[in-house]
């Protein structure tokens, strides 16, 4: 599955932050590279959350982290309100920054174990040079509130006192204490236990309408990101398989890939085969990305390849009749309802 | 309190009121308490529960590993009728590996890194079976073949380093199945591995269990791993079994509190999106100063008075649904439960 | 792999130039006149311009040492200012001994430290453990020369047992040979055994706290096959890193040992060139001994791949 094309970006004057044609290349040794992203698209419209999904080697962190510029990518555009950050210097991208804010996986490690809760949360507005000695610490202490942290509990301890559900509270905050526009969040609940998880997603929902906060959900898990996402971008080994409208990739997924995935989770297995026939499971193994397959990455595991390809990498068009759904397959499980030529380029012409 | 274990013939695994503790500075540390649970041959029991919970170390303790570790273990734990709790070390170690085998959680590190990963395979083998180290090493690659590695004639000599996580995990189960164990301990197989190979790696073991007929135990934070594999369930909380049932009884009409809150805290995907997923608030419980009575009564949405000053025995309902709680979920439950506590309409409806 | 192997030399080349070149530069550094600071206070105006000639003083720096070096690849390294002997020479009959004292020490220490190490690590906290953990101590804070002469003491003339001093050399007489190098390498050994246990120890330790050796518990494996095959190629890393340094240091070390045993090493000629200003000898001496230095510690890299799998450069990519 290639993730080549742009037909499912829309109006760039409408997004917040817009993405096209990443490519971001990793030296492996003396003359081999990796390419983690080999050109992907997508675009969040503000308000809304983009979750990203995809298992290990598909990119998406390296995604997050492109996007932000650390580092900067290998080639292609991020625009962020209108302006390419891939054009800045180092000291304009740094301006941006307190607008877009990342959230990492480790919670833990993410935490200088020197510093207090305090000085950590607070450490951002000394940067910034926001507000006085004064008014910083009521902010801090505010923002530890909203975050479901009692201050006065918190406030001069150090990380190792807290639990893992807590630090990524802590982090949240530091994040937040800037008032950014954007969160691009990493893996946010990975590391942490079930019950712990829940807590830490009803705060990031709460989170997001309190300041209104526009969003990319970087995750593993698809219940996770279903959950928090309004549109999800499924990437497979650097490249984009399918982007639509939660309900829409979850009811009827167009690409392989995707349905794969979706009858790998064990919980879905009742629901969806309630003849209680145990589903496939998606065969082989990824391969390596030093060496990715030709034309559609995908198709080494793919139930449904043929000759056209390992010749011609899909590039994204239309899937179904909901308006936003994108596949980059060559023989989808749904395809456009309506003519190809209406929704999106033509198919020749790969990346 | 335990309830007694039915049946009368011999299971393959009989754990009896096993407790595990452990010093630490700042006090006894009571990981397992009490627990006491059945596999019998080709069945999966699945254990279910959070960090802290004690599923761990309830799994480490049953192949004797703890003890070695600072862990003071009391209570029985019987193989094939045979009480292995107080075996002499040579003969504990003649069982493991080749009577009940374990699956650790990381493959990465649970394969030593310097070791090709044919050696490790084999030496099982040469150790417990007095196979030659030509042998061993036939029958490692085709153990390979068997767990689904291609090419295993060439993997036979690689390290772990130079496979996939999910090659690694099917090495481990590989090492795991060499002797013919009959009993299966697999502690968290999955959780460090992607969904898909997660998936891959659930149906190998199944079909390994079915074919050489293992009973296994399947611990596992994921309720719809669990669920959809196991037998019967039982959920580990504060070092206790909270709740036991068969899965499909667990999953209709879980009684214990916690049991429902945790399945209802899991993102699902018939929910609506942007829902706010049911919380369990609170952290899990210290257990080095344990709260007097109910575990999980300083969490629990329902709790009474008398949740704080007694602990509550295993119950049992009816249908061989054991629980621990003084006002589950189920009143049909409490009604049975009634009859051992001789109190009347106390149920807190649900 | 052969990528890496040039990297390497040239590395090792880029070592051994900076450190030779850093002894020329020491020439040009105190007040006055080097010449006359060698040649000696006695000297006359005729010695001290033959020192000036036999150095090139007269010339920068740079030209002076570029000499030296294309003198010194070919195996010249000039003329003792002491004897007017090749420098070549006393290195070859005496470097020998010193080899031999050194390799004979690494070995007596790794012998003492790691089945030290091991049963330490095996049972932590009790007596075996607190007793090497003492013992290692005492090693490591002893200083080689009183070592020495306490050896000297009670075996030699107490007990009559061992010479004081004086070498045999291995071509002559094997037994001989040993009984002459038994004390000295004992003295020069003590340290690095302290030293290699310790961090051995250490090492194992941590190592059987990992997940992978758990697993193996849980095949059923012996202590035994534990500690010998899954332990303890894991847990020398650091200590093969120590061997290295401690090859170099011992050289070094092997300085007191040689005088107070009255041994013909190169340790013994270094210093006594150093006290007469032999700067030739000095010159070649050390390159000698960063040469060593280099080699010993390429060797080292080269067997970090052999024990971890894991550092080698795999041929595939």
């Amino acid at each position: 599955m290639a993730g080549s094309g742009t037909a499912h970006l829309r109006d760039a004057d409408r997004a917040l932050i817009r993405v096209e044609d990443l490519v971001v290349r990793f030296r492996a040794s003396r003359n081999r590279y990796v390419q983690a992203v080999s050109g992907i698209s997508l675009d969040v419209i503000p308000g809304e959350t983009v979750g990203l999904v995809g298992e290990s080697g598909c990119g998406k962190s390296t995604t997050g982290r492109a996007i932000v510029q650390l580092p900067p990518p290998t080639s292609g555009r991020v625009l962020y309100d209108g302006v390419d950050l891939t054009t800045l210097d180092a000291k304009q991208v740094r301006a941006i920054r307190p607008e877009l804010q990342l959230i990492y996986q480790d919670p833990i490690s993410s935490l200088d174990p020197h510093m207090t809760v305090e000085q950590i949360v607070g450490e951002p507005l000394d940067i910034w040079k926001r507000g006085t000695q004064a008014s910083r610490r009521v902010l801090v202490a505010e923002t530890l509130e909203a975050v479901g942290l009692d201050p006065k509990a918190t406030l001069d301890k150090r990380p190792r006192e807290f639990s893992g559900g807590q630090c990524q509270r802590i982090c949240i905050a530091r994040a937040l204490i800037l008032e950014p526009k954007a969160l691009i969040l990493d893996e946010p609940v990975s590391s942490l236990d079930v019950s712990v998880q829940a807590q830490i997603l009803n705060l990031l929902e709460d989170m997001k309408d309190r300041y209104g906060l526009t969003m990319i959900f970087i995750a593993h898990d698809l219940a996770v990101v279903r959950n928090a996402s309004d549109v999800v971008v499924v990437m497979y080994l650097g490249k984009v398989c399918e982007v639509a409208a939660t309900e829409d990739l979850f009811a009827s997924p167009a690409h392989p890939y995707t349905d794969g995935l979706l009858a790998s989770i064990p919980q879905l297995r009742a629901s969806r085969n309630g003849n209680g026939s145990q589903p496939r499971t998606l065969a082989g193994e990824l391969p390596s990305p030093l060496d990715p397959p030709s034309g559609c990455r995908f198709r080494t595991r793919c139930p449904r390849a043929a000759g056209r390809c390992a010749e011609e990498e899909p590039t994204l068009r239309a899937a179904g009749d909901s308006g936003h759904h994108f596949v980059a397959c060559h023989f989808p499980l749904v395809e456009a309802a309506l003519a190809p030529t209406a929704a999106g380029p033509a198919v020749a012409g790969s990346e | 309190m335990t309830s007694a274990n039915p049946g009368s013939a011999a299971h393959l695994l009989d754990v009896e009121d096993l407790s595990v503790s452990f010093t630490t500075p700042r006090g006894r540390l009571h990981a397992v308490d009490g627990v006491s649970l059945t596999v019998d041959e080709g069945k999966t029991l699945g254990i279910v529960g959070e960090s802290g919970s004690g599923k761990s170390v309830l799994a480490r303790s049953i192949m004797g590993l703890t003890e070695g570790r600072g862990g003071s273990v009391s209570g029985r734990v019987r193989l094939n009728g045979r009480e292995i709790q107080s075996l002499p070390p040579r003969e504990l170690r003649d069982i493991r590996g080749r009577e009940v085998a374990m699956i650790f959680q990381d493959p990465m590190s649970s394969l030593n890194p310097v070791l090709r990963v044919g050696r490790q395979i084999a030496e099982t083998m040469v150790r417990h079976l007095g196979f030659s180290k030509a042998q061993a090493n036939e029958r490692a690659v085709e153990l390979l073949s068997q767990v689904g590695i291609p090419s295993p004639e060439r993997r036979v000599r690689d390290y772990p380093h130079q496979l996939s996580g999910g090659m690694r995990q099917r090495v481990v189960i590989a090492i795991a199945l060499a002797c013919e164990p009959r009993l299966l301990l697999a502690d968290e197989p999955t959780t460090a591995l992607d969904v898909t190979v997660q998936a891959q790696i659930l149906e190998l073991l199944a079909t390994q269990q079915q074919q050489r007929k293992m009973g296994m135990v399947l611990i596992t934070h994921d309720f719809g791993v669990v669920a959809s594999r196991s037998d019967e369930i039982v959920v580990m909380y504060g070092g206790q079994v909270v709740e036991r049932a068969s899965s499909r009884e667990l999953l209709r009409n879980p009684m214990m509190p916690y049991t429902s809150a945790l399945m209802r805290s899991i993102p699902t995907v018939d929910r609506p999106i942007h829902s706010r997923l049911s919380v369990i608030n609170g952290r899990p419980p210290d257990l080095v100063a344990r709260p007097s009575g109910c575990r999980f009564a300083p969490r629990c949405p329902k709790a009474q008075a008398r949740c704080t000053e007694e602990v509550p025995p295993l119950a049992e309902a009816s249908g061989n649904h054991h629980y621990r709680c003084w006002f589950p979920d189920d009143a049909s439950a409490t009604a049975v439960a009634m009859g051992q506590e001789a109190e009347a309409g106390a149920a807190d409806g649900g | 792999m052969a990528h890496y192997l040039v990297r390497r030399f040239l590395y090792l080349i880029a070592v051994l130039v900076a450190v030779t070149f850093t002894v020329s530069l020491m020439l040009s550094l105190p007040a006055g006149d080097p010449a006359q600071v060698l040649a000696g206070p006695e000297a006359s105006a005729a010695q001290v311009d033959a020192v000036r000639e036999a150095l090139r003083l007269d010339r920068p720096v740079v030209e002076r040492y570029i000499d030296w070096l294309g003198d010194a690849v070919t195996g010249d390294l000039g003329n003792s200012l002491r004897t007017n002997e090749p420098v070549i020479d006393s290195i070859r009959d005496r470097l020998p001994v010193t080899l031999e004292l050194v390799i004979l020490g690494q070995l007596l220490a790794l012998l003492f430290a790691v089945p030290a190490a091991i049963f330490a690590a095996y049972r932590p906290g009790r007596p075996a453990d607190a007793a090497t953990t003492v013992s290692s101590f005492l090693m490591i804070s002893s200083p080689s020369f009183i070592v020495a002469l306490l050896l000297i003491r009670i075996f030699s003339v107490e007990l009559g047992w061992l010479p004081t001093g004086g070498w045999v050399p291995l071509s002559e007489n094997l037994g001989d040979n040993l009984r002459a190098a038994i004390l000295p390498v004992i003295a020069l050994a003590l340290e690095p055994a302290g030293i290699y246990q310790r961090l051995l120890r250490s090492d194992m330790r941590r190592t059987l706290d990992e997940d992978y050796i758990m697993m193996a518990e849980a095949k059923g494996l012996g202590p035994r096959t534990i500690l010998l095959r899954h332990s303890l190629r894991p847990s020398s890393f650091s200590l093969l890193t120590m061997i290295g340094i401690v090859s170099a240091r011992m050289v070094g070390g092997s300085v007191i040992v040689e005088t107070i045993f009255g041994l013909p090493g190169i340790g013994r000629l270094l210093i006594d060139s150093i006290g007469f200003r032999d700067f030739v000898t000095v010159q070649g001496v050390v390159a000698v001994i960063a040469v060593a230095y280099v080699v010993v510690n390429s060797f080292v890299d080269v067997l970090y791949g052999v024990v971890d799998p894991r550092v080698r450069v795999d041929a595939a990519g």
